[in-house]
C-alpha cells in the first residue's frame, strides 16, 4: 500500500519538476549565487544570473559631487554616502530599484584595511537585507575629479517597471 | 622541405585563435586593430537567453583564506581556479565569458605576460574581450590579482 502511495508522490514530484523546468524556458528569473566553493562574503554575491534578460540599464560611474560637479565630503565614508545618494538618482529616472542592481563596481582612493572594510559594511547596508549584486572593489591611486575618492558604477536589470 | 610545414601549422593556429567561433559566440580581432592573442578586441554572442555577472574573483579559498607567499603565478592559477567554480556553478563554461576585468596591483609590464599565458591556457586562446587595469590596492590584503567577468549564454 505505501508503495503505490510512495511511486504516485514521486511521479507527481517529477511532473512538477518537469513543469517547473517549462516555466523557466520563458520566464524571468533572477538568481543570486553564493557556491560552497567559493568564499562568502556579506556585502556582495558572487554570482548573479538572469534568465531571459529583460531590460538592462548601464550607470555610469557615480561619484560624490553635487549638481555643480563640486565634491561633497572630505573622507572616503562621508564621499560613500553622497555617491550613493547619486546612484539613487541614477536609478530612480531609470526606473529602477536598489535591488534592481546586478553588478556594481566601486573604485576606492584608500590603502587603509579598516576604512575598506567601512565601505564593504555601508554597501551592505545601502541593500538592506535584499538581494546583492556582483561587486569588483578597485583601489586607484586617484579619480578623474581633485579630491574624489570613491566611484561607483553598475549594471540594473529592469524587470517590473518600463517606462 | 620540412619547414613550410610547421609555419602553415602556425599561421592556422594564428588564424584560428584570431577568430574564433563557438555555439552563439564570435571572438576576434578586427584587422585594423592591433592582433593580440590576450584578449579578443570584439565579441560577438547572440540569442542570449542567460547572462551571469561574476564578482571579482581572488586566489582566496572558500574560507576566506589567501596565501601571501603565493606569487603573482600562484595567484593568477588560483584565482582563474575559482572564476571555473564560478561558472561552473552558473552552467557555464569559459567560452561563454564575453567580457573580463584583470585587476593587477604594482603592475610591471612582465606581470601582463604572466597572468596573459595563464588565461590563454584556461580559454584554449578563445579569448573574451578583457582589460587589464593596473590597481594600487585589492580589498583583500596580500592579494595581487582580481578578476571580474561577464557570461552571456543561449540557453
Amino acid at each position: 500500500m505505501i508503495k503505490p502511495v510512495c511511486c504516485m508522490l514521486a511521479a507527481a514530484m517529477f511532473c512538477m519538476a518537469a513543469a517547473d523546468k517549462v516555466g523557466d524556458s520563458t520566464a524571468t528569473v533572477v538568481h543570486h549565487l553564493n557556491p560552497d566553493t567559493l568564499v562568502k562574503q556579506e556585502h556582495a554575491t558572487q554570482i548573479v544570473r538572469i534568465r531571459n534578460p529583460r531590460d538592462l540599464v548601464h550607470i555610469a560611474g557615480q561619484t560624490a559631487v553635487n549638481t555643480k560637479f563640486e565634491v561633497v565630503g572630505s573622507s572616503l565614508q562621508e564621499q560613500t554616502v553622497e555617491a550613493l545618494k547619486n546612484l539613487d538618482f541614477a536609478l530612480e529616472a531609470a526606473k529602477c530599484k536598489r535591488h534592481s542592481l546586478v553588478s556594481l563596481r566601486v573604485f576606492f582612493v584608500s590603502n587603509n584595511a579598516a576604512e575598506i572594510r567601512t565601505l564593504q559594511g555601508m554597501l551592505k547596508t545601502y541593500f538592506k537585507g535584499g538581494p546583492l549584486p556582483a561587486l569588483t572593489l578597485i583601489g586607484v591611486t586617484r579619480l578623474v575629479g581633485d579630491g574624489m575618492l570613491v566611484e561607483i558604477e553598475g549594471t540594473a536589470h529592469l524587470q517590473d517597471a518600463r517606462p | 622541405v620540412s619547414r613550410p610545414l610547421p609555419a602553415l601549422l602556425l599561421a592556422a593556429f594564428l588564424l584560428c585563435a584570431s577568430d574564433a567561433r563557438v555555439g552563439n559566440k564570435r571572438k576576434w580581432n578586427p584587422e585594423k586593430l592591433f592582433q593580440t592573442e590576450d584578449f579578443s578586441h570584439v565579441v560577438e554572442s547572440r540569442s542570449i537567453r542567460t547572462i551571469a555577472f561574476i564578482s571579482a574573483q581572488s586566489a582566496a579559498d572558500p574560507e576566506g583564506r589567501l596565501n601571501t607567499a603565493d606569487n603573482l603565478t600562484a595567484q593568477t592559477r588560483k584565482t582563474l581556479r575559482n572564476l571555473a567554480e564560478a561558472l561552473s556553478a552558473t552552467g557555464a563554461v569559459p567560452d561563454d565569458v564575453v567580457s573580463m576585468h584583470i585587476y593587477v596591483t604594482d603592475y610591471q609590464q612582465a606581470k601582463g605576460m604572466i597572468v596573459g599565458r595563464q588565461v590563454r591556457k584556461m580559454f584554449e586562446n578563445r579569448v573574451p574581450a578583457s582589460s587589464f587595469i593596473p590597481v594600487s590596492q585589492l580589498p583583500i590584503e596580500g592579494a595581487q590579482i582580481q578578476i571580474d567577468a561577464v557570461v552571456e549564454m543561449d540557453h
